[in-house]
């Protein structure tokens, strides 16, 4: 983060006295949230399940602690457990895409060849492997925050995104 | 060339951001007090939100600078920092500090404190870029007791009744060269530009110029901004890749001067919307540092607050008992909305308030909530990329 300093942590302490402190958590990192939902879901979707990781982090905030100055995979980490019970229309989506071309949320009416094809590859990615690969590139998280989001060591974040890559790169091989 | 990461990424570039609706929605969920503010802008649909809110500004001063006024008095006991540049504006509506405060935020282009063969190439020397004038007005009303914020960048462009002088861009009032029947361009004449042809009157005045925005960047870590394509300006010398960057001073100051960006898309395009998307992206720029600055201040304000009281030139008003008042209210703000005034072109080159401009002054005035029209038109199908934060 580059000498900005970033106190979640402190400021989600104060919440917990004064409730409205915890407006700065929100607006700090909810547009944020809602791109990353909106582009694994659809906006519409996303406006449900990004309220829903604010109010649940908010009912968990005691839980967050205090030293840590990133709240980011905290959310992310709520965030992915509520995507996963849209696990099935968000594989079904994206096959749709790869078959059709077209991006089924809407978000993109003029995807690249190279889009579709990365689309494709995407439904058919472990779900695990998937998981952590997008918090990677459309969550901007590292590897530790990913780590920390997932609740599992680095060492199987690092192999879930080489496998989800590697099902990737066939998909773009096959379409030179 | 294109690796499977990058088609990844890529593919978020048409993400728009949550509708304002949304977010309060999903505020209200947990937020026991609805936000007037927010509520009023959220009425509005997502796309026209976007260009208009397309968030703040050139001197991510204000923020920091009223807050580092309130710590003169407060926690690190620094009574010896004091604002080295005074400018006598008066009379300015004045306002007890308890109460809600309108700053007027100039980004001056003043070429008057290049010295160094550096800053000559960078800036060009006083004697070839004479006298001082500026394209960044932002209005920011600050409420101490409900910690709202609301910023209104006022387009340059826009054509107003200048005293002395008639129809102008409302830009030239700040312009030293210019003389309406005796009223100098300046400071003065354009807080009273402004207060006239705006109905809003101004209690302070923060004056900004580019070396003292780098600094106050430097200071504060850097600038982080996220580009979704690779974005340049020439003329600014602005030079950033796709993803998130964290900008220097001097980037940051090219970012927030940039009036003709350019994407990389396969080749560089030019992005339309000029000064329009300038005002957004100096919105962006000031949230972003006003974020960091809150960050900042919970350790040691006193670097910081020399940075600020060093060199920007504030009203004579302008008193660290008043400031200490907005601390809190910047400090944790409950809601932070910007936006550019709404504006429609008028005669050649010039732009005049549209008619839902009225509710963002009362606004700014503190009366009523704001509400802009539902766009019309249809929007354009190839969007242009926008900066974001990160």
């Amino acid at each position: 983060m580059a000498g900005v300093e970033i106190h979640d942590g402190e400021r989600i302490a104060k919440s917990l006295e004064r409730p409205a402190d915890f407006g700065v958590i929100f607006e700090r990192h909810f547009d944020a949230i809602h791109r990353y939902v909106a582009r694994r879901l659809g906006s519409g979707a996303a406006d449900d399940i990004a309220a829903s990781v604010f109010s649940e982090a908010f009912a968990q905030r005691a839980r967050f602690l205090t030293d840590v100055g990133d709240a980011r995979p905290w959310l992310y980490g709520i965030a992915t457990n509520l995507i996963r019970r849209h696990r099935r229309r968000e594989r079904a989506a994206w096959r749709a895409y790869a078959k059709h071309g077209v991006d089924p949320f809407g978000i993109d009416i003029h995807p690249r060849l190279d889009e579709v094809a990365v689309a494709r590859a995407l439904g058919r990615v472990a779900k695990a492997d998937r998981d952590a690969l997008l918090l990677m590139v459309w969550a901007d998280l590292t590897y530790d925050d990913i780590a920390t989001a997932l609740d599992i060591p680095v060492g199987t974040v690092r192999s879930r995104i080489h496998r989800a890559r590697a099902r990737l790169r066939v998909e773009l091989e096959n379409l030179r | 060339m294109t690796d499977e990461l990058e088609t990844l990424r890529s593919m978020r570039r048409a993400v728009e951001a949550p509708s304002p609706a949304a977010r309060n929605a999903a505020r209200a969920r947990w937020d026991a007090e609805p936000l007037d503010l927010v509520a009023a802008v959220a009425t509005d649909s997502p796309r026209r939100v976007r260009s208009f809110t397309m968030r703040a500004l050139i001197a991510g001063t204000v923020a920091v600078a009223v807050v580092a006024g309130a710590l003169l008095v407060t926690r690190a006991r620094v009574n010896s920092v004091k604002p080295s540049h005074v400018v006598a504006v008066a009379p300015l509506a004045d306002a007890p500090a308890t109460e809600p405060q309108v700053f007027l935020l100039v980004g001056s282009d003043s070429r008057a404190f290049v010295s160094s063969p550096g800053e000559q190439q960078q800036f060009g020397t006083p004697d070839a870029v004479s006298g001082a004038r500026t394209d960044t007005m932002i209005l920011v009303r600050i409420d101490p007791s409900t910690r709202h914020v609301l910023m209104v960048s006022i387009p340059r462009d826009l054509l107003v009744d200048i005293p002395g002088c008639g129809q102008e861009k409302i830009n030239a009032a700040f312009n030293d060269q210019l003389d309406c029947n005796g009223n100098r361009g300046g400071v003065q004449l354009l807080v009273d530009t402004i207060t006239r042809a705006l109905g809003v009157p101004i209690n302070h005045v923060i004056e900004v110029q580019f070396p003292q925005f780098a600094a106050l960047v430097d200071h504060l870590g850097g600038l982080r901004i996220r580009f979704p394509e690779p974005a340049r300006d020439t003329y600014s010398g602005l030079s950033e890749p796709a993803g998130c960057v964290t900008l220097t001073g001097d980037q940051a100051l090219a970012f927030v001067r940039s009036r003709h960006l350019e994407w990389l898309d396969q080749t560089w395009k030019e992005d339309p919307t000029a000064d329009l998307g300038r005002m957004g992206r100096q919105q962006l720029a000031l949230r972003q540092l006003a974020a960091a600055a809150e960050s900042r201040l919970s350790t040691d304000p006193r670097p910081l607050l020399r940075t600020l009281f060093a060199d920007v030139t504030v009203d004579s008003g302008f008193t660290a008992d008043d400031a200490l008042r907005y601390f809190d209210a910047l400090r944790s703000y409950h809601a932070m909305v910007a936006m550019t005034l709404p504006i429609e072109p008028s005669g050649t080159s010039g732009l005049a308030l549209a008619p839902t401009a009225q509710s963002v002054l009362d606004a700014l005035n503190g009366h009523g909530t704001i509400s802009i029209a539902p766009p019309s038109g249809t929007p354009a199908s190839d969007p242009t990329p926008v900066p974001a934060a990160c």
